[in-house]
């Protein structure tokens, strides 16, 4: 079990970065419903993991945060996904509740 | 997202999210409607005019034109209307075999439309102009109707749905051949940005993100 993508907001995250090429900091925000503060900290932690890169640049003098999955993120979500589906086969719709 | 448990379906709903983020503003059926209308009107209007070689290059280069016209004005518009309201997004490149299968469907309509004129055999001619319509509507209207349900997106079965019952009044009508299925276009087409226009409406009505500070 992958701990740092089991986490639901950072699980989201990720899902949602696994379909685009990079998205940026307010479309996360927007789709996660996660306070800045939030966001920000699990992004960090993505980052130390090296799921995602997160590129800080300017358009205009509005600051702008793009972030994107690595490789090994990638390769993790999917692996996460096969555990996941393997874990729910028998009964697909079931959640799974994290272990604390 | 409920609390600290998320099932398989919240993280495949969740991957169809940017699918449909992409969509949401209606910016991609407008310019598809655009592109639909520009292309059936405007071979419509070539068909009207005298067959000359002036008019020919005119049309294949209005067509280059528009369409990379189109294009610019897609990607300014989802820069200036989209982006700074619900944040930016850069989609992956389509696969290979998705470019494929777009690129043979363009290829069997246009062979169709392309061919009619030069079918020498009456029989073979005649059926293939009775038969393009239809065949026409299905192809677009299944080409909508995956991503509609795949995403969800009620607008766009409709859409797959104004397909088949444009394709099917046009047969009715006997409409036929390079005509009819220029007419379909253009149908879709004006249909498509009336639809994408009222999502966009909607779209600019929610309020924006706040910018990052």
């Amino acid at each position: 079990l992958n701990r740092i993508i089991h986490e639901p907001a950072r699980l989201t995250i990720v899902a949602l970065l696994s379909t685009v090429k990079e998205a940026d900091f307010l479309y996360l925000s927007r789709e996660t419903g996660l306070t800045k503060g939030n966001l920000s900290a699990h992004l960090s932690k993505l980052e130390e993991a090296g799921y995602v890169d997160i590129e800080k640049k300017f358009r205009g003098k509005i600051p702008l945060t793009l972030v994107r999955l690595t490789p090994q993120g990638r390769s993790e979500f999917q692996s996460y996904r096969k555990w996941m589906k393997g874990v729910l086969a028998p009964s697909r719709r079931e959640a799974v509740h994290i272990p604390t | 997202m409920e609390g600290a448990k998320m099932s398989l379906a919240d993280v495949d709903q969740i991957t169809l999210r940017t699918s449909r983020y992409w969509m949401e503003d209606g910016l991609v059926e407008i310019m598809m409607g655009a592109l639909f209308l520009f292309l059936g009107g405007g071979t419509l209007v070539r068909m009207a005019l005298p067959r000359e070689l002036t008019w020919d290059l005119l049309a294949s280069a209005l067509t280059i034109v528009g369409a990379l016209g189109l294009r610019w004005g897609f990607q300014k518009a989802k820069e200036k209307i989209t982006f700074p309201r619900g944040g930016y997004v850069s989609l992956l490149e389509p696969t290979r075999k998705s470019r494929l299968s777009v690129r043979v469907t363009f290829a069997i309509l246009a062979l169709i439309s392309g061919s009619l004129p030069f079918v020498r055999f009456n029989d073979l001619r005649v059926q293939l102009a009775e038969t393009a319509v239809p065949f026409a509507a299905l192809i677009f209207a299944s080409t909508l109707a995956w991503p509609g349900f795949q995403l969800r997106l009620r607008r766009v079965v409709f859409e797959a749905l104004l397909c088949l019952m444009f394709g099917a009044a046009l047969y009715a009508a006997g409409l036929k051949g390079s005509k009819g299925v220029m007419t379909l276009m253009s149908m879709i087409g004006f249909c498509m940005i009336c639809l994408g226009a009222v999502a966009l409406s909607r779209f600019l009505k929610t309020p924006p993100q706040q910018p990052e500070e």
